[in-house]
């Protein structure tokens, strides 16, 4: 190495940045994190999109299987909610259970 | 493997696989050398940290394309010249903000003499950015020709041409002479 190469590589030397540099890594992780979370973000906004898309498209099919389940959902929901309705009353009715 | 611990390939497989202290480690070893490298082309200290920062995030998202017997470092700097090269592109109003910014920074920087500094610098932005980037590897910092190939992607023989092209061009506007 001749004594210009050592001259430029002293003023080369001026720009170098610290071997360990902590706060730069801390800084780029806190990037990191908040470019993962608007990935995430945008990730489920698609699902949701596509889930949208897809009962539009399929909307007639499923208001058949609907209109077809709701006799039965609205007899399974009338009965928890008489059984629930009974239990309440029961619990209220149940003089031990007001002792403590 | 190195004194710091698992090798860049062990460290690199781990953050794809999901690892963010992993990828933190490969970060921590390298970016004073992409920085170094995007100071010395970018002129901007700043701009240049801001797009080190940048770098690393595309290398995250990108790190199953980086293949273990390559350089890491000559890959980062790869990805940094290509920001580098898009982001110069939008900003030549900004050159002569630098140039000033460029000398004050020459004055209070420890070392060699300010002049020597300010016409160092000078000289690198007047050279083109290839030949720039391949004077910030192979001289300023420890790569070697093969190495600074990889990661401006141009043949060995180009590097080198720049090179000496560079160097001497550096060396006139020292005022040194080659020997």
């Amino acid at each position: 190495m001749t004594e210009a190469d050592r001259r430029l590589q002293a003023i080369f030397a001026a720009d170098a940045p610290p071997a360990r540099d902590p706060a730069f890594v801390f800084a780029l992780l806190h990037r990191l994190e908040r470019r993962r979370l608007h990935w995430e973000i945008a990730a489920q906004a698609a699902l949701a999109l596509v889930a949208g898309a897809l009962l539009w498209g399929f909307w007639p099919e499923v208001s058949q299987v609907l209109i077809a389940a709701t006799p039965t959902v609205a007899a399974c929901a009338a009965a928890l909610a008489a059984a629930a309705g009974l239990l309440f009353l029961g619990r209220m009715l149940d003089p031990l259970s007001h002792k403590g | 493997m190195n004194a710091w611990g698992a090798s860049d390939a062990e460290l690199a497989s781990a953050a794809r696989a999901g690892s963010t202290d992993a990828f933190a480690r490969l970060a921590d070893r390298h970016q004073a050398a992409l920085r170094a490298f995007l100071r010395r082309t970018c002129g901007d200290w700043a701009e240049a940290d801001d797009l080190a920062q940048e770098t690393l995030l595309t290398a995250w998202s990108q790190l199953a394309r980086w293949r273990s017997d390559a350089s890491f470092r000559a890959w980062l700097c790869g990805i940094g010249y290509r920001k580098q090269m898009t982001w110069r592109r939008g900003r030549a109003r900004a050159a002569r903000r630098d140039m000033q910014y460029l000398e004050a920074a020459a004055e209070v920087s420890p070392g060699a003499p300010a002049e020597d500094r300010i016409a160092v610098r000078d000289a690198m932005q007047t050279l083109p950015l290839d030949q720039r980037a391949a004077v910030a590897l192979c001289l300023a910092a420890d790569f070697s020709h093969a190495e600074a190939a990889q990661a401006l992607g141009a043949p060995l023989g180009t590097i080198k041409s720049h090179v000496t092209r560079g160097r001497a061009r550096l060396l006139q506007a020292l005022g040194a002479d080659d020997e």
